[in-house]
């Protein structure tokens, strides 16, 4: 399939030739992608499923800056060369619809290919193999932790683009993701609880990975006993109490609140904007917290260049507690008074790309040590680390917010939602486990609360990032653990 | 819809016992509103063309496959496809059968101004993007997002039992939202 890629001939510059004879400016998206998945329930393949998608898509902008876009499912260049004109005449035909005006930056042109080693495994992958081995995993989890309905899913998603621009850009680059999810479902007739775990890896031999596979044992083994537990929990008082929440709410915090509130193309209206153009300099944080977006090489939301060509930038959103940079694209930058970082994403070649997150992270300065690994701490360990730490000095009762499992935020006010997976009050001599709550405020009360960090960043929260209606893969984390102080705009429970 | 290639490489699948393939091709135009600019570089007009089947194998041995195929597997790549297909069968039972040829009822499925603006007539949008502008501006609101869409499709489904149905259908859909707050739309055959 990358290969279809390479193979695209001179097509790329015929476009290109065609575009500027049209006297437009040429954006084009190449992609190819397949993705399969296995699912096991009850000691058997439930589902098996395979699909592939390949086409391109075609940009225009024309010397007014209006611009269309215009797809088709497939790469040939007698059926895109019609599909070009159709999208000049679109760009030209929105100047009845009053269409917005893009003015063009210039930009160095790029030529470069980033194709993981892993990418040529994915065709080796047998189906066959993957049911059997998801069946001996449900077998393993089962003995470990008898009880709960289970359920395996393991995915594969090489998804692989090419993108060129009338300025001569031609990059290519393949995306290679895979993830094993678990979901344990509490059997009881009365109230159930699903508690979800996964692991990724870019390598679809992941699942005779030794490593990656008692990692996901060990997370699988504490949602199973946790989605066993959380029935008999009561429900935790609404109110607002010292927090400790673990590094995937950390990384919902960081990318619902702070991530897309610092999305360019949103700051008509964001409240990290003030007339369209980022606030860069203002307090939003204490001064040992950042907030970084970064593309990693390896992680599940790896992406090197964007569909625009650009090579994508580390970005510093927060800096020691002050807005610092944005996510920008070569059409939100300018209006936006912030450098082009080529932060922009799309599902597809049938999307036109958005600023968006690839991993972003919470960065605690002097963050605590703690030992061992995430996985080795529950409750109890995280109620030693706040107790060597002095925390119960502070604050004699803590509330433990353990998991993400969804929110949203209005970047216009800043208030976020989010929810966990379990919720435990801490104290020297009592753990409690309650039901899980909401999680709500302002997030510049939750940045400003941020007091302490125990262990070294984890960034491997997986998400899937939905914004315009576009679905891509999005991860983050922080460190293991983050303390905050109680705020009067910080609460748990309530209703949404 | 050109299916010939496919149905023929499935009739001639000597492993393949029966099948079900329901396939679409599609012409679809859009338009976004993000934060009260209209079709601009992150919602631009957008035309796009698709054709695709979802499909279901009953293979000798009883196993099945399911997934979809997209336009180069169904016009250009059939026989390498169903290769593929067997490549990823399973065990069930219950997913190993196909419908069988029944009356079609009668249903309005297509309206033209909805497959005029699905392939590229922008004059209903036009409209409808001006009224909403007015509305806008008569009710102070200081922003408004919003999407609009008109998707003309042919889509057939046929079994090896002989079902063989086609149907061209339009849809069109729009909503919109102010403030981020309030919202409204509408999706119906006819805009």
């Amino acid at each position: 399939m990358i290969e279809d890629l390479s193979a695209l001939g001179d097509l790329p510059q015929t476009l290109v030739r065609r575009a500027r004879g049209a006297g437009v400016y040429l954006v084009w998206r190449a992609q190819a992608r397949t993705v399969r998945r296995v699912v096991v329930r009850d000691r058997r393949v439930e589902e098996t499923s395979a699909s592939s998608v390949s086409g391109i898509g075609l940009q225009v902008f024309d010397e007014d800056g209006a611009t269309a876009l215009a797809s088709r499912d497939d790469l040939l260049p007698d059926e895109a060369l019609p599909l070009l004109d159709g999208a000049v005449r679109a760009a030209h035909g929105g100047r009845s619809l009053g269409v917005h005006r893009a003015s063009l930056p210039a930009l160095p042109p790029t030529h470069a290919e980033e194709v993981p080693e892993a990418c040529r495994h994915f065709p080796d992958l047998s189906l066959h193999d993957v049911g059997r081995r998801l069946v001996e995993l449900e077998e393993e989890w089962a003995r470990r932790t008898p009880g709960p309905a289970l359920r395996l899913a393991f995915g594969t998603d090489l998804d692989a683009w090419r993108v060129g621009r009338s300025d001569g850009t031609d990059v290519l680059y393949a995306m290679p993701r895979c993830v094993l999810r678990g979901a344990a479902t509490t059997p009881s007739a009365g109230a159930r609880h699903t508690v979800a775990t996964a692991v990724f890896s870019p390598d679809p031999r992941m699942l005779w990975d030794p490593d990656r596979i008692a990692l996901f044992l060990r997370r699988a083994e504490t949602a199973a006993r946790l989605c066993l537990a959380l029935p008999d929990a009561p429900t935790h008082p609404p109110g607002s109490f010292p927090l400790v929440i673990d590094y995937a709410l950390a990384k919902g915090l960081a990318h619902e609140a702070f991530g897309h509130a610092s999305e360019a193309d949103a700051f008509r209206s964001s409240i990290l904007a003030r007339d369209g153009r980022f606030r860069v300099g203002d307090e939003v944080g204490p001064g040992h917290v950042s907030i970084v977006d970064e593309t990693l090489l390896g992680d599940h939301a790896w992406q090197p260049f964007s569909p625009n060509g650009l090579p994508r930038r580390r970005t510093t959103i927060v800096s020691r507690g002050r807005l610092h940079e944005a996510l920008s694209d070569p059409w939100s930058a300018a209006e936006a008074g912030v450098a082009v970082t080529g932060a922009e994403r799309a599902e597809s070649y049938r999307h036109a790309p958005v600023p968006r997150m690839s991993n972003i992270r919470i960065e605690v300065e002097g963050a605590l040590p703690a030992p061992g690994t995430f996985e080795d701490h529950g409750p109890e360990e995280v109620r030693d680390l706040l107790a060597r730490a002095g925390v119960f000095r502070r604050h004699p009762r803590v509330v433990f917010l353990s998991g993400y499992s969804g929110g949203q935020v209005n970047t216009a006010t800043g208030d976020f939602v989010f929810n966990c997976k379990a919720l435990y009050a801490l104290s020297q001599d009592a753990i409690a486990l309650f039901r899980p709550a909401i999680f709500s405020g302002s997030m510049f009360g939750a940045l400003q609360s941020i007091r302490e960090a125990f262990g070294p960043l984890l960034l491997d929260a997986l998400g899937t990032c939905g914004k315009w209606g576009q679905s891509v893969p999005s991860s983050g984390g922080s460190h293991w653990f983050l303390v905050l102080d109680p705020h009067p705009a910080v609460r748990i429970g309530g209703s949404a | 819809m050109n299916l010939d290639l496919l149905l023929e490489a499935l009739a001639a699948a000597p492993e393949v016992r029966a099948w079900s393939v329901g396939a679409a091709e599609r012409r679809r135009l859009s338009l976004g509103v993000k934060d009260r600019q209209a079709g601009g570089p992150h919602a631009p007009i957008d035309l796009a063309e698709s054709c695709a089947a979802r499909y279901l194998l009953v293979w000798t041995d009883g196993k099945v496959s399911k997934g979809s195929w997209e336009r180069r597997q169904i016009q250009r790549d059939a026989e390498r496809a169903i290769a593929a297909a067997r490549l990823h069968a399973y065990d069930d039972p219950d997913a190993a059968q196909v419908a069988e040829p029944a009356p079609v009822p009668e249903v309005a499925l297509f309206d033209p101004g909805a497959a005029a603006m699905a392939s590229g007539d922008t004059t209903l949008l036009a409209a409808r993007l001006s009224e909403i502008r007015r509305l806008v501006a008569d009710a102070g609101f200081a922003t408004w997002s919003g999407a609009f869409s008109s998707t003309l499709s042919h889509t057939r489904i046929v079994t090896s039992a002989g079902l063989d149905v086609a149907e061209r259908a339009t849809a069109t859909a729009w909503h919109v939202s102010f403030e981020g707050e309030l919202s409204d739309g509408r999706a119906a055959r006819a805009p």
